[in-house]
């Protein structure tokens, strides 16, 4: 394969698999850990300016699912001080658990690429904001960054370079919502998590009024790797054809024999990802449809997903969109109808309410869709289904309503033999249900 | 408590011809009660939590200690009842409103008493197409309640919820703080089931984590002291963005 990195080079997951202990300072300094920001604190590798400037030749674009340049976002940090930087480790997005391995097997990574980006964003604090569920990774990185402070690494003065570095970790108490890098902030102030009206950007007024930068986990931990081997190295990692560059966690789901996150470098085929690394589907069953980057982006029938290469550039080629790189994998048996009702359903119960086409129209499509799936629903339905989600798309604070309405769209579009005959046949062909491989259910 | 008026959705029936119905729903804390929280004190690792807490936000910023000692305060006091919410915004100190509509907006907050082991059975797309729901129906038919509801003994309670970012290790469910994975035969549900049957105490609930990031012997975080500033703005807790 074309590919200019090294196949199975792994630049978060740089561990064996269910190894032991990699969570540690010990373990995490063997694999070479901390020494990006020995060399630019001790000797000088980099000014901040100069990070900078790597980080935006390296083409990273944010992990969390918005994918915009990492560092074009820094540079927008207006310059009064103190300003802040926050981890965003709010994971919620269904199928998205890319972060938790992160946080759980390798969190030195995560406090590295920290004190890092803060360094070069000449920033001295740091908040890490972990969904609250999150307890066992939680404590994880509670430990490492303890460890952090103990070894110098954090605190009044970092390496003896006459810097003040600190991090603090803050849970949050189960609200979606609080992955919207606004919603974050007002949550981190201790408000109810509804998003802030743009702009002003975080950049310029962010948490506790100071200019903030919000980052995903991965896009915070994957700036070791731009500090280690510069930002050019870091941007041949990728596919020939592809512009994204460095490597990204797939976290897949759903009927696959070895569901679980993946490492793979931009680019990389997703067939080659189900068959390769996933060992196919689960019993053999075959694909009927895939949500690439979690629930929220358009799902694409089986023979599209056959096409995709697991790019920004492909994946928008496709009519979709690579978000978080949440695989959710669907196989033949899946109820297109029933599958859309649970996605609305948690749209709708994780509506803020602050604006009306969302709080109300969340509510609404998904009640269409509960009756069309109960074979109530008329055509009628089908088509007032898509013009409400239609008209939710860009008219509110946030992309929650978005979020809400791709995925309507799109499985209408995709899937709308399938919601026809729920309609002509009154019921659902599916029988109501979700397959069943481990025989959880009653048995027939 | 009286009766609070709300209007039910004109559009329930979608529109079609249906006229706004106005009906009374009762306060969500109606009939609850709350006796055991007539007294309330932290604990001495909490107080030195929530000192070593003040430390960690920039001065003049206190609202955002609402949700960790909010959390901290459920671990302690087992629920959050309005005067657990009172105490709290009394601890801080900030207005008492603070702490409500963080209460009310975050899920994780369990406005009523809840059974020994909180059984959260992810029932979200990932986990439902490999049998999420079932599992959920399992559990409840097992041990003879609905989702939502606790059992006579007040030993588990069980509901369905959204997505615990476990999809790769479906189906799931957590129990209190541990996450329980791949469960994928009804002899590891019933196995699991037993286990928590037999405990005494609630389980799940780790001691080095027992009040939140932060705590737990020996484990206190370096404090800052004074070093983090608070910047050149003058502004009241109110000071918005």
């Amino acid at each position: 394969m074309a590919y200019t990195i090294l196949d199975g080079h792994k630049t978060l997951l740089n561990f064996p698999r269910g190894a032991e202990g990699t969570w540690t300072l010990d373990s995490y300094r063997t694999r070479g850990g901390y020494s990006a920001l020995e060399a630019v604190l001790r000797e000088g590798r980099y000014t901040p300016a100069g990070l900078l400037d790597q980080v935006k030749k390296s083409g990273l674009r944010g992990r969390g699912g918005a994918g915009f340049p990492t560092g074009l976002k820094w540079s927008f940090l207006a310059k009064q001080r103190p300003a802040y930087l926050v981890c965003n480790a709010d994971e919620s997005e269904p199928g998205t658990f890319k972060d938790r391995v992160i946080l759980e097997e390798n969190p030195h990574q995560l406090v590295e690429g920290m004190i890092l980006s803060l360094f070069a964003l000449e920033a001295e604090h740091g908040y890490v904001y972990v969904r609250g569920e999150y307890v066992h990774p939680q404590k994880r990185l509670d430990a490492a960054i303890r460890e952090a402070y103990e070894a110098g690494y954090l605190g009044e003065d970092v390496l003896g370079a006459g810097r003040a570095y600190h991090i603090t970790l803050h849970s949050g108490a189960g609200a979606y919502i609080c992955g919207e890098e606004t919603g974050l902030i007002n949550s981190l102030e201790g408000r109810k998590g509804q998003p802030r009206l743009k702009p002003p950007f975080p950049a310029v007024i962010g948490v506790f009024n100071k200019p903030t930068i919000v980052n995903n986990v991965e896009t915070l931990a994957s700036v070791c790797s731009i500090a280690e081997f510069g930002g050019e190295a870091y941007a041949q990692w990728r596919n020939e054809s592809g512009k994204s560059t460095g490597t990204k966690l797939f976290s897949v789901s759903g009927h696959v024999e070895r569901p679980g996150v993946y490492e793979v470098p931009m680019g990389y085929p997703f067939k080659r990802l189900l068959e390769e690394e996933c060992g196919g589907m689960l019993n053999g069953m075959p694909l009927k449809a895939l949500i690439v980057g979690g629930s929220s982006v358009p799902v694409v029938d089986a023979e599209t997903a056959m096409k995709i290469d697991l790019d920004y550039e492909s994946c928008a080629a496709h009519g979709t969109l690579l978000g978080s790189g949440g695989v959710i994998v669907m196989g033949e048996g899946t109820c297109m109808v029933r599958s859309l009702e649970v996605l609305l359903r948690f749209y709708h119960h994780e509506s803020c309410g602050q604006c009306t086409p969302c709080r109300e129209g969340t509510g609404w499509i998904h009640r269409i869709v509960r009756r069309v799936e109960a074979g109530q629903g008329t055509m009628v339905d089908l088509d007032e289904l898509y013009r409400i989600a239609d008209n939710m798309e860009g008219k509110t604070i946030c992309t929650l309503a978005d979020a809400a309405a791709w995925p309507a769209k799109s499985h209408l579009r995709v899937f709308r033999q399938e919601f026809e005959r729920h309609v002509h046949e009154g019921r659902c062909p599916f029988g109501g249900r979700f397959p069943d491989p481990f025989h959880l259910g009653p048995q027939a | 408590m009286t009766d609070r008026i709300t209007q039910t959705t004109a559009l329930e029936g979608h529109g079609h011809g249906t006229l706004p119905v106005w009906k009374r729903t009762p306060e969500p804390d109606a009939g609850v009660d709350a006796s055991v929280h007539a007294r309330l004190e932290f604990s001495d690792a909490a107080k030195e939590r929530l000192a070593w807490l003040r430390t960690r936000y920039p001065d003049g910023y206190q609202r955002a200690l609402v949700l960790p000692v909010l959390s901290m305060a459920q671990r302690e006091f087992g629920w959050v009842s309005p005067q657990v919410i009172a105490f709290v915004a009394d601890a801080i100190p900030v207005p008492r409103m603070w702490v409500e509509e963080v209460a009310t907006f975050y899920t994780m907050y369990n406005k009523r008493p809840i059974g020994r082991h909180h059984l959260q059975v992810c029932t979200n797309v990932c986990c439902a197409v490999v049998g999420g729901e079932q599992l959920l129906e399992y559990v409840c038919r097992k041990l003879g309640v609905h989702p939502g509801e606790t059992t006579a003994d007040g030993r588990f309670t069980v509901i369905g919820a959204e997505c615990l970012g476990a999809c790769g290790y479906a189906p799931m469910m957590q129990v209190n703080d541990d996450y329980h994975e791949n469960l994928r035969s009804r002899a590891q549900v019933d196995a699991l089931l037993e286990r928590l049957a037999a405990e005494p105490d609630r389980v799940g609930t780790d001691p080095h984590l027992a009040l939140g990031p932060g705590t737990g012997p020996g484990r206190m975080l370096p404090r800052n002291g004074p070093a983090l500033k608070a910047g050149g703005n003058v502004h009241t807790p109110e000071g918005g963005h």
